[in-house]
């Protein structure tokens, strides 16, 4: 699986491959430029409003259709909370013992340890949120806020000082939105208890806005992937989340409005974090964001104050790229990610459907041989995010690079993918990266460099 | 990084700002001390913002600690930029003579 992988992501850099791809830039370049004359291939065309600064665009709705038929996710069917039960049925455990070899770069104990003490942080404080476990810890329901709720002079100075407050607190970035009941959860499952709460019995309000909180994950852990250095970018996320979540949630009790912080509970995450404006679908089917790409872990706080200005959903052309790149569908080692060309409404057929909540047009993908892959590969993977053209360090370049490609017509995303590739980035299985990750080459901790 | 007071990112954009300074004054020397024409000197001018432009890139992907990007950085932005240069300036020369 992995030579497999490593013979998809190395680029052939001879000297005829090479005269090839200049020849083949510079068409593909020529002629997106004469095709950029047309708007049909551009992904900024047939958007319902554009205000906001190039090369993104603001939507007043949700971005992508959504049916009338849509029915709220039920977490039950949740693929984390199915392995569970059958694992434990199984094999008496969360999960079967597999045979790792302790030796590898990447896989070794202080690489285990580096990725297992954020989990344990996380799971004692706030449970297993991540399998929506609802009401545990800072994510609990039981915080009352306290006196009068604070009259902001306005709903610009409420967002204003949420958004400030929450980066404070170490969100990376924030976002508003309206409370969506498409989005929340049918119920809130308990997996531990089999318990099923609802929102109008036990939920201790009823909320009418939800802050998402993103926060970034490390690139060069999650370049080692997949291995226990780059699950360690998600297990710090985790612990980060709980954190930030549960300040922001706090504050806003503190002015006297209801509030519950909230990892994986509740409701969608990706869904929401679209409608506050964070970023895009993909073909993945994680969000991709604007600054860090899909690198990042999201956090959601629901409260009842609603005199606040909503952020609008915005699009800098994502899903038009994923429809040509597919490069994390060609390096899912468990090849879990749809490689159809264009999104859809329904999951394909004969694939797994519990896990899915259908009606909204986006690429579906098969979760269970995703976690399967997990439990095998003894790591929380993370290959999709490694491999994706918008995980890219935080450097001007890229930055660049994103404007261009969000104007640039279709076949140049094809040759965008393929740059991307000859430049090195987005490399998965590589053995030296977890030592890379460990280098003291370059930094000095004593805070020079 | 520089004396421990710039870093990296900055000491380039320092270095690029005295390299565009320096192509600047050099194509308007190269205009009023010798009978040189525009398109000749475009050419030229072209070639420089393009080796500019690489080495802001090259240094870059080096410092965020990506050197292949780096490497073919200078195959595919420098190399193009190093001809058009050179094309400039034997049209240059040629108009001299």
């Amino acid at each position: 699986m992995s030579v497999e992988n490593a013979e998809q992501t190395t680029a052939n850099l001879s000297r005829r491959g090479l005269l090839k791809f200049g020849v083949a830039g510079g068409s593909i370049l020529l002629a997106g430029k004469a095709l950029g004359a047309g708007s049909e291939a551009s992904p900024v065309a047939g958007v319902e409003a554009g205000s906001a600064s190039f090369p993104v665009i603001e939507h007043d709705d949700f971005p992508y259709p959504v049916n009338a038929d849509y029915k709220q996710f039920n977490p039950e069917f949740n693929e984390f909370i199915q392995t569970y039960h059958r694992n434990m049925a199984k094999y008496g455990a969360e999960e079967p013992y597999v045979e790792i070899d302790r030796t590898q770069p990447g896989f070794r104990p202080f690489e285990t340890s580096l990725n297992y003490a954020p989990w344990s942080v996380k799971i004692r404080n706030t449970g297993y949120s991540m399998y929506c476990q609802p009401n545990q810890g800072e994510y609990g329901w039981g915080f009352k806020p306290q006196g009068e709720p604070y009259p902001f002079e306005s709903p610009q100075q409420a967002s204003d000082v949420i958004k400030r407050a929450a980066r404070l607190y170490g969100a990376d970035m924030v976002g508003i939105t309206r409370q969506d009941w498409r989005w929340d959860f049918a119920v809130h499952h308990d997996f531990i208890t089999g318990e099923n709460l609802t929102w109008e019995d036990d939920f201790p309000f009823k909320p009418k806005t939800v802050i998402v909180l993103a926060f970034e994950m490390d690139y060069e852990s999650l370049s080692a992937g997949p291995t226990q250095v780059s699950s360690a970018a998600t297990s710090v996320g985790y612990a980060r989340m709980q954190h930030t979540a549960g300040m922001v949630a706090e504050f806003l009790r503190g002015i006297g409005y209801n509030a519950v912080a909230s990892g994986n509970d509740l409701g969608l995450s990706v869904p929401y974090a679209i409608a506050a404006g964070l970023g895009e679908s993909s073909r993945m089917g994680l969000l991709v964001t604007y600054k860090y790409g899909p690198r990042v872990r999201l956090a959601k706080v629901y409260t009842d104050l609603d005199l606040v200005e909503y952020d609008k959903a915005k699009t800098f052309g994502v899903r038009s790229f994923c429809e040509r790149c597919q490069r994390c569908s060609d390096a899912c080692p468990s090849k879990a990610l749809s490689r159809a060309e264009k999104p859809s409404f329904e999951p394909p057929e004969g694939g797994f459907q519990y896990f899915h909540n259908p009606g909204i047009e986006k690429w579906y993908s098969d979760a269970r041989k995703c976690r399967e892959y997990w439990i095998e590969s003894g790591s929380d993977c993370a290959t999709c995010i490694t491999s994706c053209p918008y995980n890219k360090p935080d450097f001007w370049q890229h930055r660049m690079i994103e404007k261009m490609n969000s104007i640039m017509p279709g076949p140049v995303h094809t040759f965008m993918r393929e740059m991307d590739i000859w430049f090195g980035f987005g490399d998965t299985f590589d053995s030296k990266a977890p030592d890379k990750f460990w280098s003291r080459e370059g930094r000095m901790y004593d805070g020079r460099a | 990084m520089f004396l421990g007071i710039f870093t990296g990112i900055e000491v380039l954009f320092f270095i690029l700002g005295v390299l565009t300074t320096l192509s600047i004054g050099g194509l308007f020397w190269l205009k009023k001390s010798h009978p040189v024409h525009w398109n000749s000197l475009s050419i030229i001018g072209s070639g420089l913002f393009i080796m500019i432009a690489a080495i802001a890139w090259c240094v870059s992907s080096v410092l965020e600690g990506e050197p292949q990007a780096g490497s073919m950085g200078l195959m595919v932005i420098f190399l193009p930029g190093l001809v058009l240069t050179t094309l400039g300036g034997r049209l240059a020369f040629q108009q001299i003579k």
